[in-house]
């Protein structure tokens, strides 16, 4: 019990997949000018990691393991996810529609979100048990959801100061997501080594 | 044996999603019909999960659209009285809030989910598709083509001066064009297009010959004359002149008295066509008068025929020759940086807000 919860707490705070590995950049920047489509994005970030986490690790472990063929896992893990942002979008399009207004274009983009990849990836690095790997997908999905959601928030504020022109609307995120990674360093604390 | 196992996992995986997704499809991501509700009085009865566009689309009411249903121009905008969902984030970037507010939405991002009340500009009952063959096809400047299109079916048709046309080069892809033609002439239309470096529809315009067909809807957009006697203030920046000639022709044809001044900026005058007929409708018509400007040229351009062309950016020409604003009504056309500092110049000038079009190309 007690990995599983610092499994949970690691990946959404001290090892935060978008904030220490910097996955999932390019809508971390994009939609992150709005607070509720950056909870949007963060939402269906969470849905799609924790579903597609399961799915590949079954197929890793029942299928590619027995089978010997491991070096695939990058191909299907990306047909997979592929695969279930079509078949949610279809089924929360049907049957909740406004859970699908909330999601709006961010379900679709998800297919070529880096950070779903990669918490795909690092499972199978480290070894995961099924029930480790639960944790550490929701932990790591609500991490990147808390991460973009607090950048939006961040940006808010932003309208109320004046950064230097030249750096752009890109560049002061990326540097305020710096100071985010820096910040959350912080948390190391709360975790034992 | 393994590159048999990794041929067979790949493959099966690829299927299985295949047969998922059609499945899900065709069995279970079903909808209902719903009944969609025009305007009060007109019914359609179309299948659940579309959008409204295409709904309407199929019932052959054809919304306008300049972007191809991608949620970026705002004019296939419907209200929705009865059914009306929470907004998308595509919608509240598009449309001001007040218009949310009152129920707006934009019929290419909205879906049909329940039987909906919605209400639409009467005039787009009247839009048809038409067909028509290019029979001229002429070379106004280095990257801006005239197509005059016989009208083959319907051979006809009804529009006001300054109103536009859609082309939809290919399926989904949508693109407004002004008609470029005088209202007089029902069984024709011009179109005077702009060749965009890699676009899509104006790339497809140009490439098209002489007896080709083409497909077009219209006509939209509530850009055209207004029936009464203020001074037509026209202002054009580059192909933006397309509208201006039913409009000017329109002016002095059908109100004799009123006044029209065209003013016309283009960046030099290799960007600039039929000034000469301009320049010869002043000598004909004392009520009209015109006034090109160019950007980027130095010095002022005498033609021989002794009219001049001023240099500087087409508001400043506003700002030297209007005089009372007050009496003027202004019909803007052209990019839309020259379409937000012409709107400032006039509105400084004192031409009331609510007496200024335009279209923002
Ligand atoms: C009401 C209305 C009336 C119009 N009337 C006319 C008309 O009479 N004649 C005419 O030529 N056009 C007119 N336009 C513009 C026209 O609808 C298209 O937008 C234009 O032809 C470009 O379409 P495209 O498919 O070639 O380019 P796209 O494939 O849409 O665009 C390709 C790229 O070019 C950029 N781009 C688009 N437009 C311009 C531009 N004007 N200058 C520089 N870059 C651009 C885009 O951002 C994009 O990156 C009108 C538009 C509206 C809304
Ligand atoms: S916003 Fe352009 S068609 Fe809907």
């Amino acid at each position: 019990m007690k990995t599983l919860i610092l499994i949970f707490f690691a990946s959404v705070l001290t090892n935060n997949i978008a904030l220490t590995y910097f996955l999932g950049m390019c809508p971390f920047i994009a939609i992150s000018k709005n607070t509720k489509a950056a909870s949007g994005m963060g939402m269906a970030v969470t849905y799609v990691m924790v579903i597609t986490a399961i799915v590949n690790y079954t197929i890793y472990t029942f299928v590619l393991i027995p089978m010997g063929l491991e070096y695939l896992a990058f191909l299907i893990f990306i047909i997979v996810i592929a695969g279930i942002v079509q078949v949610l979008e279809m089924l929360v399009e049907r049957f909740f529609p406004v859970l699908y207004t909330s999601f709006g274009i961010f379900l679709p983009l998800i297919t070529v979100n880096c950070a779903i990849l990669g918490l795909s990836l690092f499972m199978i690095l480290r070894d995961y048990s099924f029930l480790q790997m639960i944790f550490y997908s929701l932990g790591s999905g609500l991490g990147w959801w808390l991460a973009i959601a607090a950048m939006a928030g961040l940006r808010r504020m932003l309208m109320l100061s004046e950064p230097l022109a030249s750096l752009g609307d890109a560049g002061i995120t990326v540097i305020l997501a710096g100071f985010m990674a820096l910040s959350f360093f912080g948390f190391s604390g709360i975790l034992p080594a | 044996m393994t590159y048999l196992y990794s041929l067979l996992v790949m493959n099966g995986l690829i299927v299985f999603i295949l047969i998922l997704l059609i499945l899900i499809k065709r069995y279970i991501a079903v909808y209902d019909d719903y009944s969609v509700t025009i305007n009060g009085d007109k019914e359609i009865v179309v299948p659940g999960g579309q959008t409204i566009v295409s709904s309407l689309t199929q019932n052959k009411i054809f919304l306008p659209s300049a972007c191809g249903g991608k949620g970026t121009c705002g004019l296939c905008q419907v209200k929705i009285v009865e059914g009306l969902t929470d907004p998308l984030s595509i919608e509240e970037a598009v449309l001001p809030y007040k218009e949310i507010a009152a129920g707006y939405r934009l019929g290419c991002q909205t879906k049909v989910r329940g039987d909906l009340k919605i209400e639409i500009p009467e005039e787009y009952l009247s839009v048809k598709e038409y067909k028509g063959l290019i029979s001229k096809i002429e070379t106004l400047t280095h990257d801006i083509n005239r197509f005059d299109i016989d009208l083959i079916e319907p051979r006809e048709i009804e529009f006001k001066s300054g109103q536009y046309v859609v082309v939809e080069p290919i399926p989904g892809e949508t693109r407004a064009y002004s008609i470029a033609s005088i209202r007089k002439h029902k069984e024709k239309i011009s179109l005077e297009v702009k060749k965009i470096p890699n676009g899509i529809c104006s790339t497809y315009m140009h490439a098209l010959n002489e007896k080709d067909e083409l497909s077009f809807y219209g006509p939209y957009g509530d850009f055209y004359l207004r029936k009464n006697d203020y001074t037509v203030v026209c202002v054009a920046g580059g192909v933006g002149l397309a509208p201006m000639k039913s409009i000017i022709d329109e002016v002095i044809h059908e109100y004799p008295g009123r006044k029209v001044e065209l003013y016309y900026g283009a960046r030099t005058i290799d960007d600039m066509y039929d000034y000469e007929r301009y320049i010869s409708l002043t000598g004909e018509h004392e009520n009209f008068k015109f006034y090109p400007a160019l950007s980027e040229v130095d010095e002022v351009l005498h033609h021989p025929s002794g009219f001049v062309f001023d240099t500087g950016f087409i508001n400043n020409e506003i700002a030297k020759r209007i005089e009372d604003g007050n009496a003027c009504e202004a019909y803007l056309c052209g990019p839309p940086i020259m379409i937000n500092f012409c709107i400032q110049t006039l509105m400084d000038k004192g031409v009331p807000e609510d007496r200024i079009f335009y279209d923002k190309f």
